[in-house]
């Protein structure tokens, strides 16, 4: 399903986050790149060189926004000028939908610049939901939500991470970010099967897949963004594509970032996924489908 | 100053920001024209290395703590990525509260 | 209350708490409260971590995160201070003042007023610290201020001495007592040369830093911090330059700031209109003024 009104009936293929390193090489070069995603927030100024850069990359690539502080789970109202300037750059990018994360980030005006896991309660559904519908319904794009690595849980929560997922969207109305490496670093840092999650989210809301490295500790997986994907993330994309069919997929890459050429190809990996996947997707397909948990 | 002297002298600037502009509308991008005398480039020389982007949603996992290693931990032996800033700080060197 | 804010609340709190000099979580926060027993209440352990080790992962990138953002916006500040008091000084800017901001870009926003209430942080060199915070600040407000659209003829035709003229929003002008502008290109020369991952070009680069700062004597400068083809620049202004361009910036009519300009000028009378020429002949090239 790769094209639905989550992503705005759109056919992207393999794409890279924009990132400074690689300004250069892909304006001189102009490589061939299905799309670029840009952190939203890096753009939200009112002028200078990165705006130049972004009309050069928006003059020769289909661009996407992703974005890093909407906070769509925090208890307090979002910020005006926020979403003011957000809507500016929406507008000039002609983006064909907006993602930022399922979790919480500030509070009382104060923010922690960190995507902070959420409780997954009741309460934080219905506040979640409606503060997306909020957002979505000021920057008329659609809006889909991305789910976070997450290093801690909490006792209060009353639902599992996809059965919140499940719900926000649904009440939200809105589409999915699925990101992979997040499902796998929070899955070995919760102890869950991964492949439970991938197979209990509703395939028709996924607007847009991520993928990534990360960093393994001792007790821990960090989210580290620095590494190529690792296996058992490509395992997860795999099945989530062998779900959705070829999906708009998007590798990121933030630290310790190598050159473009070796960034694009590590991401255009993804192709030998999606290129096995360009018949419809066969629902109900194997055996760990059977162990997913919808509500 | 005197109502005629500072006709003068708006006279004077007003010349100026024609003139100005007549350089500017004829300069072109990246023009060594020498009326723009723009100062010092901030960086020594005016490049990309001034670009920054200060959002990402990557775990912080930087030099300055491994992103949540602690000198126990497996995790930050055999970094080497540190060398020339100061280590990890697993020696409490760093922060004396 | 909600039990979600109650709960963001907390979470909050505890992982904006500065950390130990160890770089870990403090058992115990300055208020008393332990941050054992309060991870405890509201994070699950797993079989890897405790509570307070789940939280301190979140604590610790926090900080890490501002510190790393803090550090690339002032590296002169670092370097007049010094690196062990500049870890001090950040701790304790960024507990007083916490990001308010979506965006870290304005991470340093209120650095200046700040440290004229901390001035444990500005003695023994006072005005060069402070310098070099207002320069720092003024090239962050530079780098992507707005960029107006320039005067157009019909514009340029109507300008007599009672017209205002808007400047630049990217445009910072400053009177500062230190040359730090050329500080700051220098070490930013520095920093950006050599191999970074040498201990030994490491030590050297540190040395001569501390050298430079040491070195450097007063001078009573006006600047202006603009930017030009998207470059940020430093531009040394004479001090009637300063006071027109500061006269024009507070809402002065032409005349009026020209008039300004020239108060205890050594600008002798008969100069004084080929100066103005030149002046505003520089400034409409670089594009300053606006709409």
């Amino acid at each position: 399903m790769p094209a639905n009104r989550f992503n705005g009936y759109t056919d992207y293929g393999v794409g890279i986050g924009l990132r400074i390193p690689h300004y250069r090489h892909i304006l001189t070069k102009k490589p061939v790149v299905d799309w670029f995603e840009i952190i939203s927030e890096n753009y939200m100024i009112d002028g200078g060189r990165p705006l130049e850069v972004l009309d050069k990359i928006l003059d020769q690539y289909k661009v996407v926004q992703h974005g890093v502080s909407m906070y769509f789970g925090s208890a307090s109202d979002p910020d005006p000028e926020h979403l003011r300037r957000l809507k500016q750059l929406v507008k000039r990018t002609r983006t064909p939908w907006l993602s930022d994360h399922l979790c919480w980030g500030s509070v009382d005006g104060r923010y922690t610049h960190d995507l902070l896991p959420m409780p997954y309660t009741w309460e934080a559904v219905k506040v979640t939901a409606d503060r997306i519908r909020h957002v979505q319904d000021f920057l008329e794009v659609p809006v889909v939500v991305e789910n976070v690595s997450s290093y801690a849980e909490y006792h209060v929560s009353e639902m599992t991470e996809w059965e919140f997922l499940n719900e926000v969207v649904e009440r939200a109305d809105c589409g999915i970010l699925l990101d992979v490496n997040n499902i796998y670093v929070s899955s070995q840092n919760h102890g869950f099967d991964p492949f439970v999650y991938v197979n209990a989210v509703p395939t028709q809301r996924i607007a847009q897949i991520h993928i990534a490295g990360h960093s393994k500790f001792e007790k821990y997986i960090l989210d580290t963004h620095d590494h190529p994907v690792l296996d058992p993330v490509w395992e997860l994309y795999a099945r989530t594509i062998e779900r959705t069919g070829p999906t708009a997929t998007l590798l990121e890459w933030d630290d310790k970032i190598p050159s473009f050429d070796e960034v694009h190809a590590e991401a255009l990996k993804a192709n030998r996924f999606l290129q096995g996947a360009a018949q419809p997707p066969s629902e109900p397909a194997k055996s760990h489908e059977l162990e997913g948990v919808a509500r | 100053m005197k109502h005629s002297m500072k006709t003068l002298m708006v006279a004077a600037a007003v010349s100026g920001l024609l003139s100005g502009a007549a350089t500017l509308q004829a300069a072109t991008p990246h023009s060594t024209n020498p009326v723009l005398k723009a100062g010092k480039a901030s960086f020594g020389s005016a490049s990309l290395h001034q670009d920054t982007s200060k959002h990402s949603c990557k775990g912080k996992n930087d030099c300055k703590g491994q992103g949540g290693c602690k000198a126990g931990d497996n995790g930050c032996k055999g970094k080497n990525s540190c060398k020339g800033k100061g280590g990890c700080a697993t020696d409490g060197s760093k922060h004396p509260s | 209350m909600s039990e979600l804010l109650e709960l963001q609340r907390r979470v909050a709190a505890a992982i904006m708490h500065p950390l130990t000099r160890n770089e870990t979580m403090p058992r115990r926060r300055r208020d008393g409260v332990s941050n054992t027993s309060e991870a405890a209440t509201y994070i699950k352990p797993n079989d890897r971590l405790s509570s307070f080790e789940r939280l301190e992962i979140y604590n610790r990138q926090y900080w890490f995160r501002l510190y790393s953002c803090f550090e690339e916006d002032f590296p002169g500040l670092k370097a007049v201070v010094g690196a062990q008091k500049f870890e001090l000084l950040m701790r304790d800017y960024l507990t007083d003042c916490p990001s308010q901001s979506f965006t870290l870009r304005n991470l340093g926003s209120r650095l200046e007023s700040w440290l004229l209430e901390h001035p444990e942080y500005l003695d023994p060199r006072r005005q060069l610290v402070l310098d070099m915070c207002r320069l720092e600040w003024a090239h962050i407000e530079a780098f992507d201020e707005a960029e107006n659209p320039l005067l157009d003829a019909d514009d340029l035709a109507t300008i007599d001495e009672h017209s205002l003229l808007h400047l630049q929003p990217y445009l910072r002008i400053l009177e500062l007592q230190y040359p730090v502008e050329d500080l700051l290109i220098a070490l930013r020369s520095e920093s950006g040369s050599g191999d970074a991952s040498s201990n030994n070009a490491s030590a050297a680069r540190k040395t001569r830093r501390v050298r430079r700062v040491a070195a450097l004597e007063p001078e009573h400068i006006f600047l202006a911090v603009h930017r030009h083809e998207n470059s940020v620049y430093y531009k040394r202004l004479d001090r009637e330059d300063y006071l027109l361009l500061k006269a024009l910036l507070s809402g002065a009519s032409l005349g009026n700031a020209i008039e300004t300009a020239f108060v205890d000028s050594v600008i002798p009378e008969e100069d004084r209109g080929r100066w103005l020429q030149q002046i505003f002949t520089s400034w409409s090239a670089l594009g300053w003024f606006t709409r």
